[in-house]
């Protein structure tokens, strides 16, 4: 977890506090360079040579630099704000009405599809879900099919449609219940727990 | 200790190797085998870039020469996966120096990384005595 927050952090250091990365950057190179330069000395090479040879040694130090920015993993967001910054000044207005229309139609196209996503193109979670339909009543004042409790009994009772048929309800009406009968969520939670059980063992 | 012509021998395997297996890029290989060089110095004791580079050379009986332009990046990304930190300090030329040190991830990376370069490489030392 910890490991998260740290890479989190370093991530806001080099977006947020570039020019202090970057000096810092220079100066583990410069450190990178005298060293060699020192190497070179103790092996016996006059100071300008040393020089030049640790800078050939080294080799194109540049492009080293970017490629530590890329493992940083930010220089696209940082490619962006200028990008975006190069734009503005340039046309403001075909800019701002570009980069809006970009981001509204992303953003719509997103939150559409993760509504979608789930209600119209993922099975439910359950086996043979094919075969799982909601029975009831329908009525402009309520959304969902419904059903008055006194019927459910015997809907469960005499239909010959479904293999099985349970109900749930958002109050207890135990007390209404035929003796010997369990409690509405009781069936409810047997048949799901059956249709996990065989969810389950389909795998 | 290897000699020189065996180790190139080694990774010129290791690059054929890599065109056929599912590892994307042979560079990712020779990426990775850096990364478990790199981890290794540093479990010894914190130390900065060139001492890195100059540990490796000495280690490896001068065979393996790391230069700054794979040792830096490599550095660097390491840092940004955490399993190695930096902190500046004076070095023993009494100069500020970065210093890199292995983060407790990072023991579990190398511990993960070695056993893995165990593995393969005796899967190519079988293979290159059976041959």
């Amino acid at each position: 977890m910890s490991r998260w927050v740290t890479r989190i952090r370093l991530a806001v250091r080099s977006l947020f506090h570039r020019p202090q990365v970057d000096r810092e950057l220079d100066e583990e190179f410069q450190y990178h360079l005298e060293r060699q330069i020192e190497d070179n000395l103790h092996r016996g090479l006059a100071l300008e040579e040393a020089r030049y040879a640790a800078m050939r040694e080294m080799g194109p130090i540049a492009k080293s630099k970017e490629e530590c920015r890329d493992a940083r993993r930010v220089n696209w967001i940082q490619d962006f704000v200028q990008d975006l910054h190069f734009g503005l000044r340039k046309s403001a207005g075909f800019t701002t009405v570009a980069v809006l229309t970009l981001a509204l139609g992303i953003g719509v196209a997103t939150a559409m599809l993760s509504i979608i996503d789930p209600v119209l193109f993922r099975p439910l979670p359950y086996a043979n879900s094919d075969r799982l339909v909601s029975v009831g009543f329908k009525h402009a004042v309520e959304p969902f099919e419904f059903m008055f409790g006194k019927f459910y009994p015997d809907w469960s009772d005499h239909q010959t449609v479904f293999t099985e048929m349970t109900a749930q309800s958002a109050v207890s009406w135990k007390s209404r219940h035929p003796p010997g009968r369990p409690s509405v969520s009781v069936e409810v939670i047997a048949l799901i727990r059956k249709k996990i059980g065989e969810h389950e063992q389909g795998r | 200790m290897l000699s020189s012509s065996q180790t190139t021998g080694v990774l010129s395997i290791l690059v054929s190797v890599t065109e056929v297996s599912d590892v994307t890029k042979p560079k990712d290989l020779v990426q990775g085998t850096l990364d478990l060089l790199i981890l290794k110095t540093l479990a010894l004791q914190p130390m900065h870039g060139w001492a890195v580079a100059q540990r490796i050379r000495q280690i490896s009986g001068e065979v393996l020469r790391v230069g700054q332009s794979a040792l830096y990046p490599a550095l660097h990304k390491l840092e940004q996966q955490a399993w190695i930190r930096s902190e500046w300090k004076l070095s023993e030329t009494n100069r500020r120096a970065k210093y890199y040190s292995l983060t407790r991830a990072g023991r579990k990376a190398l511990a993960d990384e070695a056993e893995n370069w165990e593995r393969l490489a005796a899967a190519i030392s079988a293979l290159v005595r059976a041959v």
